[in-house]
C-alpha cells in the first residue's frame, strides 16, 4: 500500500507546532541542563512570539516562492471555504467544517478576551540596560588610575573592605550577584563576573551607579526597578572610586576602554 | 551644442574650484578669527533663543522637514550614481535598454530635484527660525562652508540639467554624456560631504572650546571624528535608498501595464533597482558597524545609550526592518526565478537559504536585555536568560550578519546561474579571464595578508591591553592566512575546470572562519581582550568581502559564454514579487527615519553635545511610540509627494505615448 504524504498545509501547521513545542516544552529543560540550573529556564514569551513569527514569516515564504507550492497550502483552506460536493461523502467533512467555522471566531474572541480582559501577572517590560548617565559624571576619571601596581594592589585591597562591608550582602563575595539578601530582591543583583556587565561600560558609570542608586536614575530610564541605595551620604568619592576598582578586580573584568578614532 | 556643453561644464568646476577655495579662506580667516573671539555668541541661554510657528512643536517641524528632505537628496544622490553606472553598462554591451533605462531613471531624477531644494530651504527657513540661537552658533562656525555649498548647489542643478537634457543630443558622444554624470555625481558627493560635516560636528565637536564653544580650527570642526564614518554610511546608504525606491515605481508601473511589453519593460527595471539596491546593501551593515565604533570612540556614553540604554529597544525594531529588506530581497529573487528557464535546478537550495536566514535573523533579533515579566525573572534568577543571553551580544550578531550577507550572495549566485546550461570551461577562454582572475585573487590576497601582519605586529598597549593579551592577535591572523591560502587554492582549481568546487570551498571556508570560529572566539575575545573586538569584526569584514570578490571573479569567469537554456521571460513573474518590492521600498524608507532618528536622538538633550545643550521645553527623548508615530509620519508624506512628483513627470510620456 503506497505511503500518503501529508499535505503542504498540514505540513506547515506541524512543522509551527513543533517549534512552538521545542520553545514552551523542551528548550526551557535543555537550558536547565546547560547552564546547571536548579528549575527549567523558560524561553521568555515576547521572545516566543518573536521566533514564531519569524517561524509563520519562514513558513509563508517556503509555500509562496512557488505558484504550484502556493496552490497546494491554500487548496484546504479555498476547498474549507468553500465547502465540498455532496457527492464526495460530505458527511463527515461538512461536519469538520461546521466545527472549523464555528471554533475560529471562538478562538479569536478567546485571544481577545485574554488579552483585554484584567490579568494579575505583571507585564513584560522593556527594561533599559544601561541607563544615561548624567553628563557631570561622563568626564570623571579614576583619580586612582594612575598608579604603580603596589598602591593600586592597595587601593584595590581598601576597595576589597569596603565591598565586603558595603556591597556583598547583596552583590555577593564573587560580585556574583548572589549575596546573601539577594534572594530578597525581585530583581537580582547584576552578575559582574558575566562579560555583558559591568564590562560593558566605562568606570565612571559604575561610579555614577554607586553614588546615586537606584533612585538617581533619570526619567528616561523609567520603568526601571532597582533596589540599588544611594551611597553619596554615606561613602566619600574616593571610597566608591575604590569599591568600583574592587567590584572589577572580584569580578575578574576590565572597565571599557575610552576608544581612539580609526 | 558641445560650445555650449563645454560653457556649462566649465562653470560647474569654476564653482567647485570657488568652493574650495572658499573653505580654504574659511579656515584661514576662522584661524585669524578665534583669537579675538573670547565669548561666542549663541552659547549662553537667554530670551528669545526658541520660537514656535503657530504653537506646533519646533522639533516636530524640524525633524518632519529634515527627515523627508533627507529622504529626497538620498534619492537624489543616490540615483545618479547608479543611472551613470547602467549608462557605461549600455555602452559596452551596445544594448540600448540599459541606455533606455538610465535615461528613465534620470527622468525620475529631474522630477525630484525641484522639491529636494524646496524641502532643503524649507529646512534653512524652519532651523533659522525656530531655533536661532543654535543656528547663530552653527552658522559662526561653518558660515563659510555654507556658501561653498551653496556654490556647489548650482553646481549640481546645472550638471544634473544638462545630463537629462543633452540625452539625445550627445546620443553620439556617449564619453561626454557619461563625463557629465560623473561630474554630477561628484558634486553631489561633495554636497553631502558639507552638510555631513555640520550633523557629525553636533554629534562629536572637535576644533572649538569645549567651555565656551569658540571656534579654534575650522578644519577640525569640518573633519570631526564621524564625519568619515557618516560620508562611508550615507554613500553607499543612499544608493540602497535610490534603488528601492526605484523598484517600487517600477513595480507600481508593472501591476499599471497594459501589455507585455509594458510588463517586460518595468519588470528588467524592478529587477536592476532591486539588484543595485542590494549590491550596496551588503557592505551597508560592516559600514554601519564602523560608524557605531566610532560613535562608541567619542562618547562611551553616547555609545552605551544607543546599544544597551535608552536607545536600545529601537535597534530591535532596525533588526526587524533590516530582516524584511534582506529576507523581501531574497524572496524577490526567489521568486523571480520562475521566469527563468533551467532554473529549477537551483530552487531545491532556496529552501535551505531560507531557514539559515531565518535563523540568523532569530540570533539578530534576540535582544541582550529580555522584557519579561516579574514571574519570568524569578524562574531565570535575574534579568539575563543563562543561555539566550549570549545571543544578544555583538560576537552573536556579528556572525548572524555575515551570515545573512553570504546568503544573499548565494541567492544571487544561483539567480545568475539560473538559465546557463554548457559551459565554456576556464582553461580554454583565453589569457584575459585567467589574468583577471588572478589579478582579483591577488587583491584580496593582498587586503587579507596586509591586515594579517598588521594584527602580528600589533602592540597590546595601544589598545590598553596588558602585553600577554597579545596571543589573542594569533588566531584572527591565522584564519586570514588560511583564507589566503584557500584564495589560491580556488584560483588553481578555477584553471583546471574545477570552478564550482573552487566555490563551494571559498564559501565553506568563509563560513567555518567568519562564523563558527570568529562568532564563538568573539566571545572569549569580549571577556579576555574587550577592545581587540573591533579588529575581530574587520576581520570578518575582510574575509566576507574577500569570499564575496573573488567569489563574483570565479562566477564570471565560469558562465562568461555559456549556453543558455532559454532567455529570461521578463515580466511573467508573479504579482507578489512586485508587492515585495513596494515592502522592501516601505522597509528602507521606516529604515531611514527611524536611524535618522537615532543618529539625532543621540544627543539627547544637547544642539552641540557638551556643548551647547538644549534647554527648550521639547528637549526631551521621545517615547517608542511617539517616535514611531513621527518616523511614520514622515514616511507617509515622503511616499505620497515621491507618488505625486513621479505622476506629475509621467504626464508628458502619457500625452506623448498614449500606448507606452
Amino acid at each position: 500500500m503506497p505511503r500518503r504524504r501529508m499535505s503542504l498545509f498540514w505540513s506547515v501547521v506541524v512543522a509551527c507546532a513543533s517549534i512552538y513545542v521545542f520553545l514552551a516544552f523542551v528548550f526551557p529543560y535543555a537550558a536547565m541542563w546547560i547552564a546547571g540550573s536548579e528549575n527549567a529556564l523558560p524561553v521568555p514569551a515576547a521572545l516566543i512570539a518573536i521566533f514564531m513569527a519569524l517561524t509563520i514569516v519562514g513558513a509563508l515564504i517556503h509555500v509562496s516562492t512557488d505558484d504550484d507550492r502556493l496552490r497546494e497550502f491554500l487548496d484546504p483552506v479555498v476547498r474549507l471555504l468553500r465547502g465540498w460536493d455532496r457527492s464526495e461523502g460530505y458527511s463527515t467533512r461538512a461536519v469538520a467544517r461546521l466545527a472549523v467555522l464555528t471554533a475560529f471566531p471562538l478562538l479569536v474572541g478567546w485571544v481577545v478576551y485574554g488579552a483585554a480582559a484584567p490579568d494579575t501577572r505583571t507585564p513584560s517590560l522593556l527594561r533599559i540596560q544601561h541607563p544615561t548617565m548624567p553628563g557631570r559624571y561622563e568626564n570623571l576619571t579614576n583619580p586612582f588610575a594612575d598608579v604603580d601596581e603596589a598602591t593600586r594592589a592597595q587601593y584595590i585591597e581598601e576597595g576589597t573592605t569596603l565591598y565586603q562591608v558595603n556591597c556583598r550582602p547583596c552583590h555577593g563575595t564573587k560580585a556574583d550577584g548572589a549575596g546573601p539578601m539577594a534572594r530578597g530582591l525581585r530583581l537580582k543583583p547584576a552578575d559582574f563576573q558575566d562579560a555583558g556587565t559591568i564590562g560593558t561600560v566605562v568606570e565612571s558609570y559604575a561610579f555614577w551607579r554607586i553614588k546615586e542608586g537606584g533612585r538617581g536614575l533619570p526619567m528616561a530610564a523609567s520603568p526601571w526597578d532597582s533596589a540599588m541605595p544611594a551611597w553619596k551620604d554615606e561613602l566619600s568619592d574616593e571610597e566608591i572610586w575604590k569599591i568600583v576598582m574592587a567590584e572589577y578586580a572580584i569580578a575578574g573584568r576590565e572597565p571599557r576602554k575610552p576608544e581612539s578614532h580609526e | 551644442m558641445h560650445r555650449l556643453v563645454a560653457i556649462v561644464c566649465l562653470v560647474c568646476v569654476s564653482l567647485l574650484t570657488a568652493s574650495l577655495v572658499l573653505a580654504q579662506e574659511a579656515d584661514v580667516s576662522s584661524e585669524q578669527g578665534e583669537a579675538i573671539q573670547e565669548t561666542v555668541p549663541g552659547t549662553a541661554p537667554g530670551e528669545g533663543e526658541y520660537r514656535s510657528f503657530l504653537g506646533l512643536d519646533s522639533r516636530v517641524i524640524v525633524w518632519v522637514v529634515a527627515q523627508v528632505h533627507l529622504m529626497f537628496a538620498a534619492f537624489v544622490l543616490g540615483v545618479p550614481m547608479f543611472a551613470v553606472i547602467v549608462e557605461i553598462i549600455g555602452v559596452v554591451s551596445k544594448d540600448d535598454r540599459y541606455d533606455h533605462l538610465a535615461h528613465e531613471f534620470t527622468k525620475l531624477l529631474s522630477a525630484a530635484f525641484s522639491t529636494t531644494a524646496a524641502l532643503g530651504g524649507l529646512l534653512a527657513f524652519t532651523l533659522f527660525g525656530l531655533y536661532p540661537r543654535f543656528m547663530g552658533y552653527m552658522s559662526g562656525i561653518f558660515h563659510g562652508s555654507m556658501y561653498v555649498y551653496a556654490l556647489l548647489f548650482f553646481a549640481e542643478a546645472f550638471s544634473l540639467y544638462l545630463y537629462y537634457y543633452t540625452w539625445e543630443r550627445l546620443r553620439n558622444r556617449k564619453a561626454l554624456h557619461i563625463s557629465l554624470g560623473v561630474l554630477l555625481n561628484v558634486v553631489g558627493t561633495a554636497l553631502m560631504f558639507i552638510a555631513n560635516s555640520w550633523l557629525t560636528f553636533m554629534m562629536s565637536p572637535k576644533g572649538v572650546d569645549p567651555a565656551t564653544g569658540a571656534l579654534i580650527s575650522f578644519r577640525d570642526a569640518f573633519a570631526n571624528p564621524l564625519w568619515q564614518p557618516i560620508n562611508v554610511h550615507r554613500l553607499i546608504a543612499n544608493v540602497t535608498f535610490g534603488g528601492f525606491v526605484v523598484g517600487a515605481y517600477a513595480a507600481i508601473r508593472f501591476m499599471n501595464a497594459k501589455t507585455d511589453e509594458q510588463r517586460a519593460h518595468y519588470d528588467w527595471m524592478g529587477y536592476i533597482g532591486n539588484f543595485v539596491a542590494i549590491l550596496a546593501l551588503i557592505p551597508l551593515p560592516f559600514a554601519g558597524y564602523y560608524l557605531g565604533r566610532e560613535i562608541y570612540s567619542v562618547s562611551p556614553v553616547m555609545g552605551n545609550n544607543m546599544m544597551g540604554g535608552a536607545f536600545s529597544w529601537t535597534f530591535i525594531i532596525q533588526a526587524i526592518l533590516i530582516g524584511m529588506i534582506f529576507v523581501g530581497a531574497n524572496y524577490y529573487l526567489w521568486t523571480g526565478m520562475s521566469r527563468i528557464p533551467g532554473s529549477e535546478r537551483y530552487t531545491g537550495y532556496i529552501k535551505y537559504l531560507n531557514v539559515i536566514l531565518l535563523l540568523c535573523f532569530a540570533v539578530w533579533l534576540t535582544p541582550h536585555n529580555l522584557p519579561l515579566s516579574s514571574e519570568e525573572q524569578l524562574l531565570m534568577g535575574g534579568q539575563y536568560h543563562p543561555v539566550l543571553k549570549y545571543l544578544g551580544l555583538m560576537s552573536a550578531k556579528n556572525a548572524a550578519v555575515n551570515f545573512i550577507i553570504l546568503s544573499t550572495f548565494f541567492s544571487f549566485l544561483l539567480y545568475r546561474r539560473a538559465n546557463k546550461s554548457e559551459r565554456v570551461p576556464v582553461s580554454e577562454q583565453g589569457r584575459t579571464v585567467k589574468i583577471v582572475v588572478s589579478a582579483v585573487g591577488v587583491l584580496c590576497m593582498a587586503l587579507l595578508g596586509a591586515y594579517a601582519y598588521s594584527l602580528l605586529a600589533l602592540d597590546p598597549t595601544t589598545l590598553d591591553l596588558a602585553p600577554e593579551k597579545s596571543r589573542y592577535f594569533v588566531l584572527p591572523a591565522v584564519l586570514l592566512i588560511v583564507q589566503i591560502g584557500a584564495i589560491g587554492a580556488c584560483a588553481v582549481l578555477t584553471f583546471v575546470n574545477r570552478g564550482i568546487v573552487a566555490q563551494a570551498a571559498l564559501f565553506g571556508v568563509t563560513i567555518l572562519s567568519v562564523v563558527f570560529i570568529l562568532g564563538v572566539y568573539g566571545f572569549v575575545v569580549m571577556t579576555e581582550a574587550n577592545p581587540f573586538l573591533r579588529n575581530i569584526a574587520v576581520c570578518q569584514v575582510l574575509l566576507v568581502l574577500s569570499s564575496l570578490v573573488f567569489g563574483s571573479a570565479i562566477d564570471v569567469a565560469l558562465f562568461r559564454k555559456a549556453q543558455q537554456v532559454g532567455n529570461i521571460a521578463w515580466g511573467r513573474i508573479p504579482i507578489r514579487s512586485q508587492y515585495t518590492l513596494v515592502l522592501l521600498c516601505v522597509s528602507i524608507v521606516l529604515l531611514m527615519g527611524l536611524m535618522g532618528y537615532i543618529r539625532s536622538g543621540l544627543r539627547e538633550d544637547w544642539h552641540v553635545y557638551g556643548v551647547i545643550r538644549d534647554t527648550s521645553q521639547w528637549a526631551f527623548t521621545p517615547t517608542m511610540a511617539y517616535m514611531s508615530k513621527v518616523v511614520a509620519l514622515c514616511t507617509v508624506i515622503f511616499l505620497g509627494l515621491v507618488t505625486f512628483v513621479f505622476w506629475l513627470s509621467g504626464l508628458q510620456q502619457k500625452e506623448s505615448e498614449p500606448d507606452s
